[in-house]
């Protein structure tokens, strides 16, 4: 059910590590000694200052804390692809430019400066606040080729909300239907408490 | 909570059955019913009602707003009216739901009533959708939500608390650094390292 079930990078959340996997450019700002193989493209020994190179979110935290590097915004949420979304937010392909566009989102703006990561943050807010009409309507849609084009728009965290949705609206559906009968009610809901139940103790 | 789970809650409204046998006093967690007498009309919880009539042992007194005029008033005023109208029972899909598949025998027009039913609740639904999607996109942080019965709240639950918990989560994080951003302009002595 757990949407996502940190508000931090969590060790152990598959979403978490997905979404700070995603790489952001970097600006070398201080000379880092016996790490030049991590720029693929020289051959020097050391990160010097002033080289560019792409470093995953997870790694760019700490390096950025330190002042070593300055990140910088990447592709998906350059000033560009701010605008687009400031003006449409509904038809863009999120999937395409980042998997956890949201996610990943926040994670960069905290790298970036105030101004830019409040700008930012803005967006993010209006594109998924004005994205969730489709999210819904989408979770209550007839299946058809259209829906699918559009599905694929949807971001992994939107993506989520509107599996969860359309669970949830096929289930009422079917309840509706008169096509669960009690036998199988109560089938599914002692299924579903045993779930939640801790796993009894074999070893009495 | 699952779509069965709220039925099963709407399984405790009581309604009146007649049955045809006698028994004394039942004693029920809920509390007692009883005694019965065949013929003399009795309340019991809508569970016994319906394993009663399962085993013709008695015969189901429809609820009173269980008939295709009340409904059709009922619909026409959830029609004409922007918000939710009050239902007559909190459980009244589940109820009708319930009695319907079990005792439609009982039911008179039970045909036309499913079908009004059906009318109340689409429009019901429409309501809610609309309201979901612009608490939403306005960014509101609560709603009222009078008359809804818990049915209709539990249909639009993994959706609605989520994107909530989404949008507060990105704007947690603005305000956030709005305050880090205010406490290192004033005076705050950050522990140096």
């Amino acid at each position: 059910m757990k949407l996502n079930p940190s508000y931090e990078p969590n060790y152990f959340s598959l979403e978490d590590i997905c979404a700070t996997n995603s790489a952001v450019p970097c600006r070398v700002e201080m000379m880092i000694p016996n790490l030049g193989e991590m720029d693929r493209g020289s051959h020097s020994e050391h990160l010097e200052t002033g080289r560019r190179l792409e470093l995953p979110l997870w790694m760019a935290f700490n390096l950025v804390k330190r002042h070593l590097v300055k990140a910088d915004c990447s592709k998906a949420y350059s000033q560009s692809a701010r605008e687009i979304l400031k003006a449409e937010p509904a038809v863009v392909d999120l999937m395409k430019q980042e998997p956890f566009y949201y996610e990943s989102g926040v994670h960069v703006a905290s790298l970036l400066e105030p101004e830019e990561a409040n700008d930012l943050r803005k967006v993010l807010q209006n594109t998924f606040q004005t994205r969730s009409k489709d999210v819904i309507s989408l979770s209550q849609a007839e299946l058809s080729k259209e829906v699918i084009v559009r599905e694929q728009l949807l971001s992994k965290e939107e993506k989520t909300l509107m599996l969860e949705s359309r669970v949830k609206w096929a289930e009422v559906e079917h309840w509706l239907s008169g096509k669960l009968t009690s036998r199988e009610l109560a089938a599914v809901s002692v299924s579903n408490y045993l779930k939640r139940k801790r796993p009894r103790d074999d070893a009495e | 909570m699952d779509t069965c789970e709220v039925e099963f809650l709407a399984e405790r409204e009581l309604i009146s059955i007649t049955p045809n046998f006698d028994l004394g006093v039942l004693h029920l967690i809920s509390g007692d019913f009883g005694p019965f007498k065949a013929g003399l009309p009795a309340e019991v919880p809508l569970w016994l009602a319906i394993n009663l009539r399962q085993r013709r042992k008695c015969r189901i007194m429809p609820p009173i707003w269980l008939n295709v005029k009340t409904l059709e008033e009922i619909k026409e005023r959830e029609t004409q009216e922007k918000l939710f109208t009050k239902m007559p029972s909190e459980h009244f899909m589940e109820v009708a739901q319930l009695l319907l598949t079990a005792a439609s025998e009982d039911i008179p027009q039970a045909g036309e009533i499913k079908v009004v039913l059906k009318d109340i609740w689409d429009s019901r639904q429409a309501k809610t959708r609309a309201s979901c999607s612009l608490l939403l996109q306005d960014g509101g942080k609560h709603a009222r939500v009078d008359n809804l019965t818990l049915m209709e709240i539990n249909s639009v639950r993994p959706l609605l608390p989520h994107s909530m918990d989404m949008i507060r989560r990105l704007q947690m994080e603005s305000s956030m650094e709005a305050q880090i951003s205010q406490t290192q302009g004033s005076s705050f002595a950050s522990p140096s390292q």
